[in-house]
């Protein structure tokens, strides 16, 4: 119960600062992602090398 | 073959020698607070743009073997002097690399072995290739000649030229692979250059180095810094100033700031837009500015802005004078005030509608600027900047600035980045024009991997490495495909042959014309041929970009009326994307010599001979 109590009363500031780590993480993650889809599923090679997976 | 590569070497150390003592008494201008290295760094970048200059403003009077080798001779004397001066002989350097620093030091070793291998192949290419289309093209006549004018038939030949010059004297010790092969040190001088910031923003010496590896691996700064391209070279005078002028106090600090912001605009006009916004990000008061005083302030800004007007101020001149206007091709507005050479109104337009429509990138409105960071890492091809930039400075480069924002030096940088991005996307969205920002966003990359580390501890440091080596993988693998067939060609005779037959556009013509001794004077009558592959004088009285030569000459016919008056003794007529032939083949005054399917070469027949 104390705990849920803490919970509630802690500053925006420091949940930010709590989850900041995750978002970094997270952030990068879908740059990674993104630039594996439009950078290398996404290119001619791609599409050249891997037609019977993509369709020509 | 052996003994042209040796002697493109050759020349390059010369040079290189030359600039490096050259720039040596800039070492007084700097700040103490910079490291020993750094500030060699930066003096031998001022050394490579002053030689540069100086061979222009000599070269007005006169171009030639001596007064290059003068300005030469006084830079390795200059060099020798420094080295004695501050006892470097008997050389004791042992490479101090930690076994940290070694996989993007091989990693940077490797582009940079590509780039001397590479560099050494013959420059080929069509029209659509700036290096021998105007870079390239520029030195040939120049040294030709033996004078610095631009090139009538090629506007861009009125570019400001610092590093051209520099390319005439390689050029005229190391023939005409030596160029291409400077890229070698010129690259290894941004990347020394860029290691400097990268510690002066907080990195390890292992972090300077992973910034080297990202930027040496982005196909879109690569790009920019081979094949006698000078954008690199113009991205390294406009970092270069900042490093000096983000840590400068005194006045003769900013002496050195202005002279590397005079040689950005020395190098290229869109020095003219980034030197100023260097100097206000250098003076702009600081947080901790306790005592501003905006005279001083002011003063320091004269003082830079004086000698950076002083040092582009030849080529702007030289334009005023010669061509009618400091800018050439003029901005269209300004043409109902200047009377410009060679260029029509119409031709001026239509080369600013050609510039806005190849800078349109994916639009100039807020949308796009929002989006630009993703389009410019995900889509650079729409930018012009084939290969990408990876993706360490979009995944990496903000939570860098985040982390080092504190930093007043850091937050200089990351501001400089964001509003030279900024005046690039609102005039010309070319790639090539951003290389300084690429580079600061691999700096911040790399401080990015280091504080997700300090936040994630293991698993960010896995996630930064997966965006830093797959970033460097990527590009490393771009590079070497783009350079594969001129470093085949050092290897191969045969293939060196085959590209050049491949790559040269009407190589038979242009083979026959520079062996043959009865040519003096050759006219070319097509707009896209190249005349940086004649070897011998030659007139084009229509330009690439609407250039006209002569003023009464606005036909090809009107061309061939003054054949003699020209002294003209061959002529070369082809068939291109362009045109058609152009020389009528029933002309009783001309010969026909060579016969291709789609080019001709014709002999002009002595006058006296045509007499009756």
């Amino acid at each position: 119960m104390d705990r849920q109590n803490n919970q509630a009363a802690e500053p925006q500031g420091n949940r930010f600062r709590r989850y900041w780590p995750l978002l970094a993480e997270l952030w990068i993650f879908a740059t990674v992602l993104a630039f594996f889809v439009i950078r290398v599923l996404g290119s001619e090679f791609f599409h050249h090398k891997f037609h019977f997976l993509v369709g020509r | 073959m052996w003994l042209e590569y040796a002697r493109a070497v050759f020349a390059n150390a010369m040079v290189a020698v030359a600039a490096f003592g050259i720039g040596s008494p800039i070492a007084r201008l700097l700040p103490e607070t910079i490291p020993a290295w750094s500030r060699r760094v930066c003096c031998w970048i001022a050394g490579f743009g002053i030689l540069g200059v100086a061979l222009f403003v000599i070269g007005q009077w006169r171009l030639s073997r001596f007064t290059i080798g003068m300005v030469l001779d006084i830079g390795i004397l200059a060099a020798i002097i420094t080295a004695l001066r501050e006892h470097w002989f008997p050389m004791k350097w042992r490479p101090r690399i930690s076994r940290s620093q070694l996989i993007p030091a091989a990693i940077v070793a490797a582009v940079l072995a590509i780039t001397a291998l590479g560099g050494l192949a013959e420059p080929v290419g069509d029209w659509g290739d700036d290096g021998v289309v105007y870079h390239l093209l520029g030195p040939k006549v120049w040294l030709r000649n033996g004078l610095v004018r631009p090139v009538p038939d090629n506007c861009h030949t009125s570019f400001p030229a610092a590093s051209e010059l520099a390319f005439s004297a390689l050029m005229e010790f190391g023939g005409q692979r030596a160029p291409g092969f400077s890229a070698v040190w010129t690259i290894g001088l941004f990347l020394m250059l860029a290691g400097s910031l990268a510690l002066r923003c907080g990195a390890h010496e292992s972090g300077a180095w992973w910034a080297a590896a990202l930027i040496a691996t982005m196909p879109a700064v690569y790009e920019g810094g081979h094949s006698a391209f000078v954008d690199v070279i113009y991205a390294m005078f406009v970092l270069a100033a900042a490093r000096i002028g983000f840590d400068a106090e005194r006045p003769r600090h900013f002496v050195a700031v202005g002279v590397l912001c005079g040689l950005a605009m020395a190098t290229k006009y869109t020095g003219l837009v980034a030197a100023p916004v260097i100097l206000i990000v250098a003076l702009w008061p600081g947080r901790s500015a306790i005592a501003f005083r905006f005279s001083d302030t002011m003063r320091k800004f004269c003082i830079a802005a004086g000698v950076a007007l002083a040092m582009a101020s030849p080529f702007y001149l030289r334009n005023w004078i010669i061509l009618g206007s400091p800018i050439y091709p003029p901005p269209p507005g300004a043409l109902g005030l200047l009377h410009i050479k060679y260029l029509s109104a119409n031709a001026v337009r239509s080369y600013y509608a050609y510039c806005l429509h190849r800078g349109q990138g994916h639009g100039h409105d807020l949308i796009a600027f929002l989006f630009l960071p993703f389009n410019l890492t995900y889509h650079t091809a729409d930018f012009n900047g084939a290969g990408g930039i990876g993706l360490a400075p979009l995944a990496l480069g903000l939570l860098g600035v985040i982390a080092r924002w504190w930093d007043p030096f850091a937050r200089r940088l990351a501001i400089l980045a964001a509003t030279l991005t900024l005046c690039w996307f609102v005039t010309m969205q070319e790639s090539r024009f951003l290389i300084h920002a690429y580079a600061l966003g691999a700096i911040f990359a790399v401080l990015g991997w280091r504080y997700i580390v300090s936040l994630s501890g293991r698993r960010g440091f896995v996630l930064g490495a997966v965006v830093v080596g797959g970033s460097v993988l990527y590009g490393m693998s771009m590079i070497a495909g783009a350079t594969g067939p001129d470093v085949h060609s050092i290897f191969s005779p045969s293939y060196a042959a085959q590209r050049r037959a491949a790559d040269i556009p009407f190589l038979t013509s242009f083979e026959l014309l520079n062996h043959d001794s009865t040519v003096k004077r050759l006219m070319i009558l097509d707009p896209s041929v190249l005349p940086y592959y004649s070897n011998k004088d030659y007139l084009k009285p229509f330009g690439q970009w609407g250039e006209q030569v002569l003023p009464n000459v606005k036909t090809p016919s009107d061309a061939l009326a003054q054949l003699d008056e020209q002294h003209i003794s061959h002529i070369l007529d082809v068939r291109s994307s362009v045109s058609g032939f152009r020389v009528p083949q029933d002309d009783p005054r001309l010969i026909l010599i060579l016969d291709q399917p789609n080019e001709r070469v014709y002999e002009v027949k002595d006058p006296g001979s045509l007499r009756p």
